[in-house]
C-alpha cells in the first residue's frame, strides 16, 4: 500500500478515535472539530510514550473535564474539508527532500520512535535522540501519523495545528479569519516553516489557539488540556507558553473560566514534571535548556540581535511593526489589551530563557540560529493581536458602549 | 541570490528567508517607517495597513520564489550513508573530520544504529555535502581527503 494512503487512514483512525474519546468524557457532545479530535488522540499517544501511568492519569483529567464540558451547547466546526484542502497544500508544497539542520533531528528521532525505542534512547547520552532528554512530542506525533514515512507524518502533524488554530479563530474570532491568515501568509519565513518538518510553526499555532480558547467566556477545559500538553511536550519552551498563557488569561478571567484554565495547567503540568522526573530517574541532567543565574551583560547584544530579526522584512514582512502598532494602540483600546499582553509577556518569557539560560543558547542566539525561530513562535499570536486592531480600527465610527456589546456575543470578556 | 550554498541552507535556511539578518542601519529604518506607515494608515483606512502589509512580504515572496538550491549532493550522500549503514546492519559509527553539517544528515541517514564492537566508520570530511563517498574495506570517507 501507498505510503500515502498508509499515513491518511492513520489519521483517519486517530480523528474517529479522538471524536469518539471526547463524546465519551462531555456525554455525547462533539466539543471539539476534527483536528482537535485527531490531537487529542495523539496527545494520549505521546502521554503513554512518555508513561501508561501518566497516561492514566490525565485521562482521569480529562473525564473531570469532560463532566464540566458536558454544558457547551454550542456545535463545534467539524473542518473535515478544510483540513483535507489544507493536507493538500501542505502536502504539495512540502520539501520532496528534508535539508534543514533541526529536520534531521526531529525526522531521526521521530525514525527511532517509529521503531518503539526513543523513550530509552531520550536517556541515553551516546545515542542519536540529540540533545540528551529532550521532550519526545513532536517525534511521536510524526511516528504515529505517518508510521515508517515519517516524512508524510510531519507533513499531517502540521496540517492537524494548523486545523486546531483555524477552528479556534472559526469559533472565537470569525470575524478575524481571513485577515488573520493574509497576515501569516505575509511572513515570508512561516512559508518556509509551513515546507518544513520543525517544530517552532505548530508551538506558534497551538499557543494562538490555546490563547483563543482560554480568552473566552466559557472556554472547553478538554479543548485547553489538548492544546497545553501537547505544547509541553514539544519542546522545552513549550510549558513557557501554557504558563504565560494560563497564568496570564486566570490573572484577567472571571472566575467563570478558571476551571478550564486550571485543568489546562494541571495537564501541561503533569506531562511536563513527568518528563523531568523520569530524566531525574535516568540520572539525566537537561543542562542544555536548564535556567540558571541571568546574563545580564549580554542583554544588549540580545535585544540588538532581536532587533535584526524583527526588521528582517525579507523574514517576517510587516507583522511584528504591525504588532507593535497594536501594542501602543492597546494604551488606548480596552479591547486589544489582552493580546497585546499575552503577546508581550510571551516574548519576555522567551528571551528570559535566552538570558537565563546556558551560554549555549546564547551563543545560538549570537550565531542567528536561535531567536528567529522563537519569533516564529509568537507570530500567529501577534497575526491575531494586528488583525483585532484592524478589525477594530475598520468598524464604522459607533456609539462607546458598542463594543462591549460584540464583545460580549464573540464570548469575549476582554472588552468589557 | 542569498544561501545559495547548500551548507548554508543547511544551517540557515529556517532562521531567516535569507538567513540570519545582519542588523543595519537601512533595515531599521525601513522597519521605523513600516511602524510609522502602519500606524497612519490605521487612522485613515485599516484595509490599507493589510495591503501595506503584503507590499512588505514581495521581497520575501520573491526570494522564496527564486531560491534553488541544488539539493542532488546532499541526498546522494544520505543515500550512500544509508546503503553503507544497511549493509553493515546498522552498526556503522560516524567520524566527524571537518564537516559539521553533514553530521544530522549522516545521523539521519544511518538510524536506526546498533551498538556493536567494531562498527563500520563513516568518515565526514570537509566539503562531503558535495556528495563524493568512497566505500573502503569497513570505512566510507565522504569528501575530498
Amino acid at each position: 500500500m501507498r505510503p500515502e494512503l498508509v499515513a491518511l487512514l492513520r489519521l483517519v483512525a486517530c480523528c474517529v478515535a479522538g471524536t469518539l474519546l471526547s463524546r465519551l468524557a462531555c456525554r455525547g457532545r462533539a466539543v471539539l472539530s476534527l483536528p482537535e479530535s485527531g490531537l487529542l488522540s495523539l496527545a494520549l499517544a505521546v502521554l503513554f510514550a512518555i508513561s501508561p501511568w501518566l497516561c492514566a492519569a490525565w485521562v482521569a483529567l480529562a473525564v473531570l473535564a469532560g463532566i464540566g464540558d458536558a454544558h457547551d451547547r454550542n456545535a463545534s466546526p467539524q473542518l473535515g474539508i478544510p483540513l483535507l484542502a489544507i493536507i493538500a497544500v501542505l502536502y504539495v508544497a512540502r520539501e520532496t527532500e528534508p535539508l534543514l539542520w533541526d529536520e534531521h533531528i526531529w525526522l531521526l528521532k521521530a525514525k527511532l520512535a517509529s521503531l518503539g525505542t526513543l523513550r530509552a534512547a531520550s536517556f541515553d547520552p551516546t545515542s542519536d535522540a540529540i540533545p540528551v532528554g529532550y521532550p519526545v512530542g513532536i517525534p511521536v506525533l510524526y511516528a504515529r501519523l505517518g508510521g515508517a514515512a515519517v516524512e508524510l507524518g510531519a507533513v499531517l502533524a502540521r496540517a492537524l495545528c494548523l486545523g486546531a488554530f483555524a477552528a479556534s479563530v472559526l469559533r472565537h474570532r470569525p470575524d478575524s479569519l481571513w485577515r488573520a491568515a493574509l497576515l501569516l501568509v505575509a511572513t515570508p519565513l512561516l512559508l518556509v516553516h509551513a515546507r518544513a518538518a520543525y517544530v517552532d510553526l505548530p508551538i506558534g499555532l497551538l499557543s494562538a489557539a490555546l490563547f483563543l480558547e482560554l480568552s473566552a467566556l466559557r472556554p472547553v477545559a478538554l479543548r485547553a488540556m489538548v492544546l497545553a500538553t501537547l505544547l509541553a511536550t514539544f519542546k522545552d519552551e513549550g510549558i513557557a507558553h501554557v504558563l504565560v498563557i494560563g497564568i496570564y488569561t486566570e490573572v484577567v478571567q472571571p472566575r467563570l473560566a478558571r476551571r478550564a484554565v486550571a485543568l489546562a495547567l494541571a495537564s501541561a503540568g503533569l506531562a511536563f514534571v513527568s518528563w523531568r522526573a523520569l530524566l531525574y530517574v535516568h540520572d539525566v541532567i537537561p543542562s542544555e535548556h536548564a535556567l540558571g543565574r541571568p546574563a545580564w551583560q549580554q542583554v544588549g547584544s540580545i535585544f540588538s540581535e532581536l532587533f535584526g530579526h524583527l526588521s528582517d522584512l525579507r523574514s517576517f514582512g510587516l507583522l511584528f511593526a504591525a504588532a507593535a502598532v497594536a501594542v501602543v494602540a492597546a494604551a488606548w483600546v480596552r479591547a486589544l489589551r489582552r493580546d497585546a499582553g499575552t503577546w508581550l509577556m510571551l516574548l519576555a518569557a522567551l528571551l528570559w530563557g535566552v538570558i537565563a539560560g546556558p551560554g549555549r543558547v546564547r551563543e545560538f542566539a549570537a550565531s542567528g540560529t536561535l531567536l528567529g525561530r522563537l519569533l516564529v513562535q509568537t507570530a500567529p499570536l501577534a497575526a491575531l493581536l494586528v488583525a483585532r486592531a484592524m478589525q477594530h480600527f475598520s468598524a464604522p465610527a459607533a456609539p462607546e458602549t458598542l463594543p462591549l456589546v460584540v464583545g460580549a456575543l464573540d464570548g469575549d470578556p476582554a472588552v468589557d | 541570490m542569498c544561501l545559495s550554498e547548500l551548507s548554508a541552507y543547511v544551517t540557515h535556511g529556517a532562521n531567516g528567508v535569507c538567513g540570519p539578518p545582519a542588523l543595519s542601519v537601512a533595515a531599521a529604518m525601513t522597519f521605523l517607517l513600516g511602524i510609522a506607515g502602519t500606524a497612519a494608515l490605521w487612522r485613515l483606512r485599516a484595509r490599507s495597513a493589510i495591503a501595506l502589509c503584503v507590499v512588505f512580504a514581495l521581497p520575501g515572496w520573491y526570494v522564496l520564489a527564486l531560491r534553488r538550491v541544488d539539493d542532488e549532493p546532499a541526498i546522494r550522500m544520505r543515500l550512500q550513508v544509508e546503503q553503507f549503514a544497511v549493509a553493515h546492519h546498522g552498526c556503522v559509527a560516524l567520524e566527524a573530520r571537518g564537516c559539521e553539517t553533514c553530521d544530522p544528515i549522516a545521523r539521519r541517514a544511518r538510524t536506526p544504529s546498533v551498538t556493536c564492537d567494531h562498527p563500520a566508520v563513516v568518515e565526514l570530511h570537509e566539503g562531503a555535502l558535495g556528495g563524493h563517498c568512497v566505500a573502503r574495506n569497513d570505512r566510507l570517507v565522504c569528501g575530498p581527503n
